[in-house]
C-alpha cells in the first residue's frame, strides 16, 4: 500500500476523535462540594468584559499539560494573546514565580507587542525548581490593557512531604478507644423501603442507625433491581454540610449514601451552633469530627451487618468522597480494614498544618472551611494555632494515611483554593497502598473535570476486576 | 470458475467471522478482565459476481457454510489486550453433487494496544496479529488460504449520545499480508453504528468489506483455473440486535447481505453471538 493511502486511512480513523476533540464539554463540579459558593473553572484564558476599544484573549498552557515537572527540569509555558484592539498594543509581560507560601523564586520581564487585531505568542522558560508547588503569575501590561493570569505547577510531587508531620503518640489509642466505645452503642439498624423514591429499576431504602453519642444518623441505600448474585458496594461520604440523596444512576453497584451528623437527613443528629467545623473545637474528645468519623464507621457497620441480606460483595466495598467526603473516606480506610478501595477527590483538611498557611497566602479572599479554622485562631483570644493543631493532629487525613493499605485513587486540582495540591500530595505520599494513582486537573479549582468520573469508573472496575 | 467462487465464499465466511468481534474491538478490556465469545453463523450464496463484476444469477453452484466460532480477549494491562479467534466450519458446496468439508479454519491471534483516548470516551487502538491455518495442506482450498499471514489494524471506537439515547460507533481499517506463492494482501474495513434502545436492548448497523489482491495478476482466468483465486472484493452490510442479560452476558443476533463485489458470491445469512465477560 502506498504511503498516501495509509495517511488517508489514519485520517479517516482519527476523524471522530478530532471532531469530538473540538467540542467543549462543561466541567462538572464534584457532587459533594463543600461550599454553596460554586467553584468556577479557573479561566484558561483571561477575558475581561470587552472595552469599547477592544479586547484580549490570553491563553497560557504548560508543557506538559498536567503542569507537573521533575526536580530541576525546565518549566515551560506557552503564552498566547489575541487582540481585537484597533491600535497596536505595546508593553511588557512579567513572569513571576512564587512558592505556594508566597516566597519569590523567579521573575523575568519580556518586551511584548501585539499588532492591531492580531495575535502574538511567546515561549516562557522558567528555570528548574526544587520539589514543591509554585504559583506563576503572567502579568501583562500593555498600552490599553492590563491583566494577570495565575497558574500553579508542581515539581516532583511524588517526593513532597509535609513540612511538619505530628502524629500524636496516643493517636492509635485515641481512635481504638473511640471504636471500642462505638461498639458498645447498639446500632439498632432500621431499613425501610422508600416506595416513593423507588423505581422499577432501583429499590431505595432509608437506613437509620444509632451512632456516636447514641445520635441517630441516616442514609440512603440504592439497589439495582436487576443485579448480580453478589453486588459490589459504593459507600459515598458527604462533603462539608452537603446533603446526600439516593443515587439513581448507578446500575452496577449497591450505593450507600451516608449523611453524617449535621448533614441532610441527619441534620438533627447534632445541634451545633456557629460554624460546623468549629463545634467543640477546644476538645479532641468532644470535637464534632470525632462523632463524624465514628458515623462513617457505623455506616460501614451497616454494610457489614446487611451483607448477607442484600448480598453485598464485601471484597468489593469502595468508599467514595469529594472534599470533606474524601477526608472522611481516607480516615475511614485508615480506621477500618473493611474498606477495600478509596477514591478521594480533593481531600479537605489534608496536611492541615501546611494547608492553613497556603490557602490564605494564595487565595486570601476565599472563605473555606480551612479559612474558618484559621479565622477562629486569629479572632479567639487564647486559642492558638498550637492548640488548633493539638486537636486537628488527631483528625488530619495525613495521620491516617500510613494505615491506609487499600488501593487509592486521588484527584487533585492545581488551582484548588480549599485543598492545596501540595497538601494532597503530602498526604498521598504517606499512603501505604500498593496501588495508588493520581488524577490531576491543572486548570481547575475545587472541582474535577468530567472525564475524571469516566476514569474513576474504569479505575474501580479495573481494581475490582469487574466485568 | 466454480472452485474459485467457492474459495472466495470461504474467505468471506472467515472474514465475516472475524468482523463479528466488533462487539469489543477498539475498547480496551481493562487489566485482568476476560471476554469470551461464541458464535454460530450460517452463510449461503448462489448468485455471484465474476471477475469483471458481472452478476451471474443462473449458477448451478450453491454454497452453504455453517460455522461455530470461539473468540476472546484478555486484558494484559490497562492498554494492551491479547485477542484470539478460531472458527470451526462445515461447508457444503453443491455442484453436480454435494461436497462437504469440515474443520478448523484460520486461527487469529494478536495484541491490541490502546494508543490514546479522548476523555475515556473515544479510543484509538492498533491491533497486530498473526493468521495461522489450523487445517491440513490438502484442505487449503476449502477451509482457508492455507497460508500464514499477518495483520495490522487501526480501530477507533467511541460513545455518543443522540437525543438522549446512547450509542457507539466503531471504525476499523486493516491490512493483511499472507505469505507464500502468490500470497495476496488484503485491505479490510468496517464502519459500525450502534444505538441503545434502552439499558438492555441495542441495535447496530455496519458496512464492511475486503479488497484482496494477489501479486499474481497475470491472468485471472489462469488463477481461476488453478482454483486459487485471490483477487476479489466485496462490500457487505449487516444489521444486529443485541440484548444484555447482565454485565456478564450479552447475546447478539444479526443478518447480513453482500451488497456488491468482484469474483464474489452474493452472500447472505445470519449469526447468533454470545458474549461472556469475566
Amino acid at each position: 500500500m502506498k504511503k498516501n493511502t495509509y495517511c488517508i486511512l489514519v485520517a479517516v480513523l482519527l476523524m471522530p476523535a478530532l471532531l469530538f476533540g473540538q467540542s467543549k464539554t462543561g466541567n462538572q463540579p464534584i457532587p459533594s462540594l463543600p461550599l454553596k459558593e460554586t467553584a468556577t473553572k479557573a479561566s484558561a484564558s483571561a477575558e475581561d468584559s470587552p472595552s469599547a476599544d477592544g479586547d484580549m484573549v490570553i491563553k497560557v498552557n504548560a508543557s506538559p499539560k498536567k503542569s507537573l515537572f521533575k526536580e530541576d527540569e525546565k518549566i515551560k509555558y506557552s503564552f498566547d494573546v489575541k487582540s481585537t484592539y484597533k491600535t497596536k498594543q505595546d508593553g511588557k509581560l512579567t513572569v513571576l514565580v512564587n512558592t505556594d507560601l508566597g516566597d519569590k523564586v523567579y521573575e523575568k520581564s519580556y518586551n511584548f507587542k501585539v499588532g492591531r487585531e492580531s495575535s502574538e505568542g511567546l515561549s516562557v522558560d522558567i528555570p528548574g525548581q526544587k520539589n514543591g508547588f509554585y504559583q506563576v503569575k503572567f502579568m501583562l501590561n500593555l498600552t490599553d490593557y492590563d491583566d494577570t493570569v495565575k497558574r500553579i505547577f508542581g515539581v516532583g510531587p511524588e517526593k513532597i512531604k509535609a513540612t511538619v508531620t505530628n502524629k500524636p503518640y496516643d493517636f492509635d489509642a485515641f481512635w481504638d478507644s473511640g471504636k471500642e466505645s462505638l461498639k458498645k452503642i447498639a446500632p439498632q439498624f432500621k431499613v425501610t423501603k422508600d416506595v416513593q423514591q423507588s423505581t422499577k429499576e432501583k429499590d431505595v431504602y432509608l437506613v437509620e442507625m444509632h451512632s456516636w453519642g447514641n445520635a441517630v444518623i441516616r442514609g440512603w441505600l440504592t439497589m439495582p433491581v436487576k443485579r448480580p448474585r453478589h453486588i459490589p458496594v459504593k459507600y459515598r461520604l458527604p462533603g462539608y454540610i452537603v446533603t446526600m440523596k439516593p443515587t439513581m444512576d448507578d446500575d452496577e453497584f449497591a450505593v450507600f449514601n451516608l449523611n453524617v451528623r449535621g448533614s441532610g437527613n441527619s441534620k438533627d443528629a447534632v445541634k451545633y451552633y456557629g460554624q460546623y467545623n468549629l463545634y467543640h473545637i477546644d476538645s479532641k474528645e468532644e470535637y464534632i469530627y470525632r462523632g463524624v468519623y465514628m458515623d462513617c464507621i457505623r455506616g460501614m457497620d451497616f454494610i457489614s451487618a446487611y451483607a448477607d441480606f442484600f448480598k453485598f460483595d464485601m471484597d468489593r466495598v469502595a468508599v467514595v468522597g469529594g472534599s470533606q467526603g474524601a477526608c472522611l473516606a481516607l480516615a475511614l480506610a485508615g480506621l477500618d480494614n473493611r474498606v477495600k478501595l478509596v477514591t478521594a477527590e480533593l481531600p479537605l483538611y489534608s496536611d492541615l498544618r501546611d494547608a492553613i498557611k497556603i490557602g490564605p497566602t494564595l487565595y486570601p479572599e476565599k472563605k473555606s472551611p480551612i479559612w474558618m479554622l484559621d479565622d477562629y485562631v486569629r479572632r479567639t483570644h487564647g486559642y492558638t494555632e498550637k492548640k488548633l493543631f493539638s486537636i486537628w493532629d488527631y483528625y488530619d487525613p495525613i495521620n491516617f494515611a500510613p494505615e491506609v493499605k487499600c488501593p487509592v485513587l486521588l484527584a487533585v486540582s492545581l488551582l484548588d483554593e480549599l485543598c492545596p495540591p501540595r497538601c494532597s500530595y503530602a498526604m498521598y505520599n504517606q499512603l501505604s497502598s500498593k496501588k495508588k494513582e493520581t488524577w490531576v486537573s491543572p486548570d481547575l479549582t475545587h472541582e474535577v473535570d468530567d472525564s475524571y468520573y469516566q476514569f474513576q469508573y474504569y479505575w474501580i472496575k479495573e481494581t475490582f476486576v469487574l466485568p | 470458475m466454480k472452485k474459485a467462487f467457492t474459495l472466495t465464499l470461504i474467505l468471506i465466511v472467515i472474514t465475516l467471522f472475524v468482523n463479528q468481534r466488533q462487539a469489543y474491538a477498539g475498547w480496551p478490556m481493562g487489566k485482568g478482565r476476560f471476554l469470551l465469545g461464541t458464535s454460530a453463523t450460517i452463510y449461503a450464496a448462489k448468485d455471484y459476481w465474476d471477475i469483471y463484476g458481472k452478476l451471474h444469477t443462473n449458477s448451478s453452484t450453491a454454497f452453504t457454510s455453517y460455522t461455530l466460532g470461539i473468540f476472546g480477549s484478555y486484558g494484559l494491562s490497562r492498554r494492551a489486550d491479547f485477542m484470539f479467534s478460531v472458527p470451526f466450519s462445515r461447508q457444503v458446496s453443491n455442484q453436480s453433487t454435494d461436497k462437504y468439508h469440515n474443520g478448523l479454519g484460520d486461527l487469529q491471534l494478536g495484541l491490541s494496544y490502546n494508543l490514546f483516548n479522548y476523555k475515556y470516551k473515544n479510543f484509538t487502538s492498533i491491533y497486530v496479529g498473526a493468521i495461522v491455518p489450523m487445517y491440513p495442506k490438502y484442505d487449503a482450498q476449502t477451509l482457508g488460504l492455507g497460508m500464514y499471514g499477518s495483520e495490522v489494524k487501526l480501530m477507533n471506537t467511541g460513545a455518543y449520545t443522540l437525543t438522549g439515547k446512547k450509542g457507539y460507533y466503531n471504525l476499523e481499517a486493516g491490512y493483511r499480508q499472507f505469505y507464500g506463492s502468490d500470497a495476496p494482501w488484503q485491505f479490510t474495513y468496517l464502519a459500525a453504528l450502534g444505538l441503545s434502545l434502552d439499558k438492555y436492548n441495542h441495535v447496530s448497523v455496519d458496512v464492511s468489506g475486503v479488497y484482496s489482491h494477489s501479486s499474481d495478476s497475470t491472468a485471472n482466468s489462469a488463477v481461476i483455473l488453478a482454483g486459487a483465486a485471490r483477487n476479489y472484493s466485496y462490500t457487505r452490510t449487516s444489521v444486529s440486535y443485541g440484548h444484555t442479560f447482565s454485565r456478564r452476558v450479552s447475546v447478539f443476533v444479526s443478518g447480513f447481505y453482500t451488497l456488491t463485489g468482484i469474483n464474489t458470491g452474493v452472500g447472505y445469512g445470519g449469526s447468533l453471538q454470545g458474549l461472556f465477560r469475566f
